[in-house]
């Protein structure tokens, strides 16, 4: 379950760029440019979620034998 | 009133000097203290507080280590030159977090139960080559030397011009050297640690009372008016190739960041599991509180203060203090603390760092010639080793006093995450063997410095992607092919524990 998380993580990192804005996108919110208040909203999600995954699925793997390697 | 942009008056007059001396030498007592809570002569207990960081303490270190000089001068100056595309950078600060969730939890035991002390032990008993384990922590040491010039720099900028040159930048980088390196010897990661419960709290306090106390004497919508009629291009989006070299910024300083040997050594240091990811829960939002203020401080220096050029945008922020503190006492008060802060934040990256090289250079490099040297003689050689790396830091930050901060972080960042396959995949993939790892670690670390050179490559940064991108490309291509037709897995050969 835990290895499905890490290509959620890579499009977060993705997500957290404004592909979807055209380029030169001038477009204001609360007069700031619309594109970076997606950002960083998109960036606060990314936050959250990742803050959730360390809480909920923290894994430090088994413990002792097989630790290193397969013929450990 | 003097303009803020050419005045060479003193910001801290001698009653700040003053402040400033007590907090430097309280550092001392501190370093004392820890002197004093020494349980045993060990590497153990010297490099990593005998594995006894608690939650609390664990959270202020990684926060006022990860965040430090670099943030408060460099952030800001980035900023004013670059508009809102610096706002990017936020999640690449969180992506740290996501890359820690990723390797952390399972090295973290690895390191209980086999006694790591460096990333190089884990290197050299997951691997088992000396010479993989060797290149790490080379690189390692590169990184950090650069991390020590950029904040040793910070440092330097700050100083001399809060006294108004009269502690100039070589005698303050030299001064504090001389402290940092005395407090470090004394009490090694306890000291950094409880020290950084301070500094991370002044920090904190420090950026944000900044920006309240800007935006409630400029006014927020004044500001961006200026800033509109200034900078009108700030508000365009940047083409898809400035995105593509923002998204390899962000993978740059996300994997960077999360793999620097200081933050692996914290890991190491931490008293549990859980406390460890209890502070990596709330670590995960500190860029909202730090990097994004000091952005928002930059574009604020950018409306106030236009037409600086790259060399004077570093320094906008400390224009702004004065600016700031024409206008009331109060805000007076303000731009000491944070002045404090930047102090505070640098001197415990600093310290951090330079413990992370004394570790790595007594542990991975010593300790291997000379395996049967006691503790306690090992621990005398990594002092001795910190004074030597100080003076050759110190050294160079004085050579490059007049480059730009940013662009020395970024170089720094396109060798260390070619730390990323041998660490992060490592801890998880049982099979992967060290000839992969090593092959591709030189390919891709060649490939970034090659190509950030422009040697041999037509541009530095083909389709906008950085050098350490492209170069980590080649080096997780090259391990799995490698692998593939060949890897054994496991450790080589000896398998031993380090723990001593």
């Amino acid at each position: 379950m835990r290895a499905v998380l890490y290509p959620l993580l890579a499009l977060f990192v993705l997500a957290s760029l404004p592909w979807v804005f055209p380029t030169g996108s001038a477009g204001e919110v609360m007069g700031l440019p619309g594109w970076a208040v997606y950002t960083l909203v998109v960036s606060l999600v990314y936050a959250s979620a990742v803050s959730f995954f360390v809480r909920r699925f923290w894994d430090a793997g088994e413990a002792g034998k097989g630790a290193l390697s397969e013929e450990d | 009133m003097s303009d803020p942009t050419t005045s060479q008056e003193a910001f801290l007059g001698p009653l700040g000097i003053l402040f400033i001396g007590l907090y430097v030498s309280s550092l001392l007592v501190v370093g004392w203290f820890g002197l004093r809570a020494r349980k045993e002569d060990t590497l153990n207990d010297f490099y990593l507080g005998g594995r006894n960081l608690g939650f609390v303490i664990l959270l202020f270190t990684m926060f006022a280590t990860q965040y430090s000089g670099n943030t408060l001068m460099g952030y800001p100056g980035k900023a004013y030159r670059s508009g809102f595309e610096m706002i990017f950078v936020v999640a690449s600060m969180v992506t740290v977090t996501a890359v820690l969730f990723i390797y952390a939890p399972r090295l973290r035991r690895l390191s209980e139960l086999r006694g790591y002390i460096t990333p190089g032990d884990f290197i050299q008993d997951r691997f088992g080559s000396r010479t993989l384990t060797n290149l790490v922590t080379l690189m390692g040491i590169l990184a950090l030397v650069n991390y020590l010039i950029t904040n040793l720099k910070a440092l330097g900028y700050v100083v001399e011009n809060v006294t108004g040159g009269a502690i100039g930048f070589e005698t303050s980088v030299a001064a504090l050297a001389v402290v940092m390196i005395a407090y470090e010897a004394m009490g090694g990661m306890r000291s950094v640690a409880w020290t950084d419960v301070t500094q991370g709290v002044i920090l904190f306090v420090g950026g944000l009372l900044l920006l309240a106390g800007a935006l409630a004497v400029y006014g927020g919508g004044e500001t961006l008016t200026t800033l509109q009629r200034e900078r009108p291009e700030m508000w365009s989006l940047p083409d898809t190739r400035s995105l593509t070299t923002w998204l390899g910024t962000v993978i740059l300083l996300g994997l960077g960041n999360a793999l620097y040997p200081h933050t692996v050594q914290r890991i190491y240091a931490s008293r549990s599991q859980r406390a460890l990811q209890r502070s990596l829960q709330i670590m995960v939002f500190m860029p909202f509180f730090i990097s994004l203020v000091m952005i928002l401080i930059g574009l604020l220096t950018a409306a106030r203060f236009p037409g600086l050029d790259a060399t004077e945008s570093d320094r906008a922020i400390m224009y702004l203090l004065r600016d700031l503190a024409a206008n009331s006492p109060a805000m007076k008060a303000v731009g000491v603390i944070f002045i404090a802060a930047v102090i505070a934040a640098t001197m415990s990256t600093i310290d951090s760092a330079l413990l992370s090289m004394s570790a790595m250079v007594t542990a991975d490099f010593y300790r291997p010639l000379r395996p049967d040297v006691p503790q306690e003689r090992l621990t005398k050689f990594g002092k001795h080793a910190t004074v030597f790396v100080m003076a050759a830091a110190v050294a160079l930050t004085i050579w490059l006093k007049d480059k730009t901060i940013f662009s020395i972080i970024v170089f720094k960042h396109e060798l260390l995450i070619q730390l990323a396959p041998a660490l992060m995949i490592g801890v998880h993939w049982k099979r992967l063997s060290a000839m992969p790892v090593l092959v591709g670690m030189i390919a891709g670390a060649a490939t970034a410095v090659t190509m950030t050179l422009g040697i041999g490559w037509p541009e530095t940064k083909p389709l906008g992607m950085h050098a350490g991108v492209w170069g980590l490309a080649v080096n997780l291509v090259l391990l799995l092919g490698l692998q593939a037709v060949g890897g054994k897995g496991g450790r080589a050969e000896s398998g031993s524990t380090v723990r001593q």
